[in-house]
């Protein structure tokens, strides 16, 4: 089993766990890419592209010249040239993945499209990038930050980024996980994108995963990582789905 | 849906079960353990149960047969089900419609002998470490054809019983630590058991039952105590049950 991810630590802790379980490989695996962006740099290539180095050169400097900051890997992970490649030595470029069809398995979901707001220069309307503020040493200007996506709007991105692969994959089969909700208590906006994404979502032939409880015992520090046994959890429904689909 | 769980079989269904309710909520009501599928089609539901045999299993065991004791409390029609910590509700107790999830294993059937000091009618399950052992005759495992024949009749016993309950059959793996290493010293025993176990499933396949297939564990989920896997193992298995819950 040949698995691509895109989305979050959550798919691709699950293909880890996956993998673990029942064997298999991790080849690809896409982070940081908002489905609005993945469209229009990789699909419908409308969104300008900013420099890297320059980007680069305005965050945290890493300590040493082999170390690589987050916020250069965050980065990395939205060119054409690191796609896919995210914590994967031997992985395959995403992109590649799809025109030489070689996923068996696509494991998507939303975190990236719930939690991120873009940077952009001031006269774009939609093109921009993803860092984080604390990544800037002095501060994000002149880029200015966007809006959350709307619920309606990242549906319809996520249904067009898997039909992007579909298209190109159509072998490959397909599992949706929806971010879980009950770790943001305290963040009702958050909760009601979720719960609003959750019902409007839908995709043919694809495992789609509700929200599901994280139980306190395997919750962690970071609202959006969990302990490796709820990956476990996800990876024992894709089994199933598999095995009787 | 709040998930009511009963569990029959080994440790494997009890602690899928428990791993659900961790995850999703809900309750492990009752958990059948110790009971090969002969022994509860005799003792429980033709209510063939002789309190003189049991009684005179429990004197004939040492004061040290603690994990024998447990499992001869599964194997008396009033405690069946309950444990010895009292935080489950014995099998006959249970009300029936509460019941909205049944998990069967099949480990004992596949893997355990029952033992008995007079005659094969009178058997009990006792586990292979009770140091009394030799003052019992073993009555040797079941052939797949008798384990799947009285399997078949205990899973239309609790469809009928538990008229609301779906119910999940559990291939018992037959790899894990205990099996890894045999596989390497006794490989044609190991490939026995492997038989053993892929013409049981077979015959589980061919009945009405919504079944999960008797994975391999992977080796960092296997643990020394042979029927025993990590959480991680459990987990997996909780998905599984998930999925039919939810998702079919």
């Amino acid at each position: 089993m040949r698995i691509m991810t895109f989305g979050s630590c959550l798919s691709r802790a699950t293909a880890n766990s996956y993998v673990r379980l029942f064997g298999g490989k991790v080849i690809s695996s896409v982070y940081w890419n908002r489905s609005d962006a993945f469209l229009g740099r990789f699909v419908d290539q409308t969104w300008a592209e900013y420099g890297f180095e320059g980007i680069l050169s305005r965050t945290q400097p890493a300590g040493s010249a082999q170390e690589e900051t987050l916020a250069r890997v965050i980065l990395k992970n939205q060119y054409a040239a690191h796609l896919g490649l995210h914590g994967l030595p031997d992985g395959v470029q995403a992109l590649e993945v799809l025109e030489q069809q070689l996923a068996d398995l696509v494991i998507v979901d939303n975190y990236v499209d719930l939690s991120a707001r873009l940077l952009r220069s001031p006269g774009d309307a939609q093109d921009g990038f993803f860092l984080r503020d604390f990544d800037f040493t002095d501060g994000h200007q002149p880029w200015v930050v966007g809006d959350y996506l709307e619920p309606q709007a990242a549906v319809l991105g996520t249904q067009r980024v898997m039909d992007f692969f579909k298209t190109k994959m159509p072998k490959a089969r397909f599992v949706f996980i929806n971010f879980p909700h009950n770790v943001y208590q305290g963040h009702p906006r958050r909760i009601q994108r979720t719960i609003a994404y959750e019902q409007l979502f839908s995709f043919d032939d694809a495992l789609v995963i509700p929200c599901i409880n994280i139980p306190v015992a395997f919750q962690t520090p970071d609202k959006e990582h969990f302990k490796s046994p709820q990956y476990h959890f996800y990876a024992g429904m894709i089994y199933d789905h598999l095995l009787r689909n | 849906m709040i998930m009511k769980i009963l569990t029959f079989g080994s440790n494997l269904s009890k602690l899928i079960a428990e791993q659900y309710v961790l995850i999703n909520g809900g309750e492990v009501v009752s958990s059948v353990l110790a009971n090969r599928t002969d022994f509860f089609t005799f003792n429980m539901m033709n209510k063939g149960f002789d309190q003189t045999a049991y009684d005179e299993v429990l004197a004939t065991l040492s004061a040290e047969d603690e994990a024998a004791r447990e499992a001869l409390l599964n194997q008396h029609p009033a405690t069946l089900g309950k444990g010895s910590d009292d935080s489950r509700t014995a099998f006959f107790e249970v009300n029936p419609d509460e019941v909205n999830l049944i998990v069967i294993d099949n480990q004992l059937d596949l893997e355990d002998s029952l033992y008995f000091i007079e005659t094969p009618k009178k058997s009990f399950f006792l586990p292979a470490n009770t140091s009394s052992l030799s003052s019992f005759t073993a009555t040797g495992e079941l052939t797949v054809e008798e384990a799947v024949a009285s399997t078949a009749g205990v899973l239309a016993y609790l469809k009928a019983r538990f008229p609301k309950a779906g119910l999940v059959f559990v291939n018992h793996p037959v790899t894990n630590d205990r099996n890894a290493l045999l596989k390497i010293r006794k490989p044609e025993i190991f490939a026995q058991k492997q038989a053993r176990a892929e013409q049981f499933q077979q015959g589980i396949a061919a009945l009405d039952v919504y079944s999960i297939p008797g994975i391999t564990v992977s080796r960092p989920y296997q643990t020394r105590d042979g029927s025993l896997f990590t959480v991680h193992q459990y987990c997996a298995y909780a998905g599984m049950l998930f999925k039919y819950v939810y998702l079919n």
